[in-house]
């Protein structure tokens, strides 16, 4: 019996994740490069009673958003496969479809949260001004010159991207490609590609789930009333 | 405390100011020489498990999601339109650069043209009384006054047949917008430690300057109005994921009868 309860607990905590996953998904319907984060779960083995919980997996929805014109000559956008690659804050490499940049003190090209664009001979992208221009495949041209080049990866075949939350991925060493061709697009942003009709029908499944779960407890509780006054007549 | 509650309230936080941002940008639709504000959506950074903690494997749960961030960034570079006034007083730059003026502290600000008056003094000055950076006395005498496109500043008097040349007016270029805040008026104030360069108009890209105009709003009022509807829906969406998040709570407290 305390299976049972146990059950109907598990539940209730997973319907509760999987409303938090849909609130991030509604609050970030207007953020742009924003990906679809889902939860599934997959069957428990059956003997584990903790296991439901922790069987939710997470995976992202790598969808193409719908991409819009902005004035902003260094908001960029990748129609097609590809990630921006940006330095993390610890050193590390982190990747991004989320192309909202600004220009910072001495010409390096950040994000909103101050991660530095990453050119794709590697090290910092440089630029003089805002005044520059970038081609499909990444090549940033000062006037005419060529300066440098932005560099956008994918995954290798057989790996993949690990989100990290906040619109940011990451990738084991060497688990990721360069884009042969990829088709960068300067002055553009790259809508969330989230669908407000499923997040609103997952928010009402996870509700009619966590009821159900609800109604579990009330009749395990009053199962385990009936029996302590039942039994607990027959010792009188 | 469920997390699709603070995670919806900080959603209708991002959209609320993102209304307010529109309702400014629409409100100076005609005010000379406005930029509009943008709001830039992040993904907040979510909690991550320390690495040095040995926990158990959670799966899902080792990232967890916070919500949205709205800032609101400015876009200074992008022109309006310049429009011909016929007052040779109003001044309009046609570029990406701004005019420097002294503050009413004497600190530096930065200004994207407009009207121009002259002061007891004969001191150049915008019409609410900042004094031009580039210091122009105009003689009390003269006649008629010449920006050049170039800043030269002439002045015709009766006394001398030939316009005097009374100083130029430079330009400074704003790279990284977000070192300057906007005051009042259409003035900007820049952070203490930046340092700007000056340069002449027409070089380094700062653009020139245009007497007798003066710089239109860059508002477009379509792309605000498909904003504002986004916005709203947005909101209304944020809205229902914390009423979701009320009943669920509230099935949690009726479990015990």
């Amino acid at each position: 019996m305390a299976d049972f309860i146990e059950s109907a607990r598990a539940i209730l905590s997973q319907s509760e994740r999987r409303m938090e996953a849909t609130a991030n998904n509604v609050a970030n319907i207007t953020t742009p490069g924003f990906k679809n984060e889902r939860l599934y779960s997959e069957m428990s083995a059956g003997t584990d009673a903790l296991a439901p919980e922790t069987l939710l997996k997470q995976t992202v929805d790598f969808t193409q958003g719908q991409l819009s014109k902005t004035s902003n000559p260094l908001d960029l956008a990748i129609a097609g496969p590809g990630m921006f690659r940006l330095a993390g804050a610890d050193g590390s490499t982190v990747y991004t479809r989320s192309g909202q940049f600004k220009l910072v003190d001495g010409g390096r090209v950040v994000n909103a949260q101050g991660l530095a664009l990453q050119s794709a001979d590697g090290g910092d992208l440089i630029v003089a001004n805002q005044n520059i221009q970038i081609l499909a495949d990444g090549t940033v041209l000062d006037g005419d010159r060529p300066i440098a080049k932005v560099g956008v990866y994918q995954a290798a075949a057989g790996a993949q991207m690990q989100p990290l939350g906040g619109s940011l991925f990451s990738a084991a060493e060497g688990a990721v490609d360069e884009v042969a061709q990829p088709s960068v697009r300067q002055g553009m942003l790259e809508a969330s590609n989230v669908a407000l009709a499923n997040e609103m029908v997952n928010m009402m499944d996870a509700l009619r789930q966590a009821e159900g779960a609800a109604k579990l407890v009330q009749t395990y509780d009053d199962l385990m009333g009936k029996a302590v006054s039942t039994f607990g007549q027959g010792t009188r | 405390m469920s997390g699709a509650f603070y995670i919806g309230a900080v959603g209708l936080d991002a959209q609320q100011k993102a209304l307010d941002t529109i309702a400014n940008n629409i409100s100076n639709i005609s005010t000379s020489g406005f930029k509009r504000s943008e709001v830039r959506f992040t993904e907040m950074l979510a909690s991550q498990p320390d690495a040095g903690v040995v926990g158990p494997d959670l799966g899902a749960n080792a990232v967890t999601s916070s919500g949205v961030k709205a800032d609101v960034a400015q876009l200074l570079n992008s022109q309006g339109q310049v429009q011909s006034t016929g007052n040779p007083l109003d001044l309009a730059i046609d570029g990406n650069g701004f005019i420097e003026v002294m503050g009413p502290g004497g600190q530096m600000m930065l200004w994207r043209g407009g009207a121009l008056k002259i002061g007891d003094q004969g001191q150049l000055m915008t019409a609410s009384g900042f004094e031009l950076k580039a210091n122009i006395t105009v003689p009390t005498d003269a006649t008629s006054l010449q920006i050049g496109s170039d800043g030269v500043v002439h002045a015709t008097t009766p006394t001398d047949a030939a316009p005097v040349e009374l100083g130029q007016i430079m330009l400074v270029k704003v790279d990284d917008p977000s070192v300057v805040q906007p005051a009042d008026q259409g003035f900007y104030r820049v952070q203490d430690a930046v340092e700007l360069n000056d340069a002449k108009p027409g070089e380094d890209g700062v653009g020139t300057l245009a007497q007798g105009s003066l710089e239109g709003s860059n508002v477009e009022l379509n792309q605000e109005m498909v904003d504002l509807l986004v916005v709203q829906r947005a909101y209304a969406a944020n809205a229902q994921v914390v009423q979701a998040a009320d009943q669920f709570m509230g099935l949690a407290n009726g479990l015990r009868r």
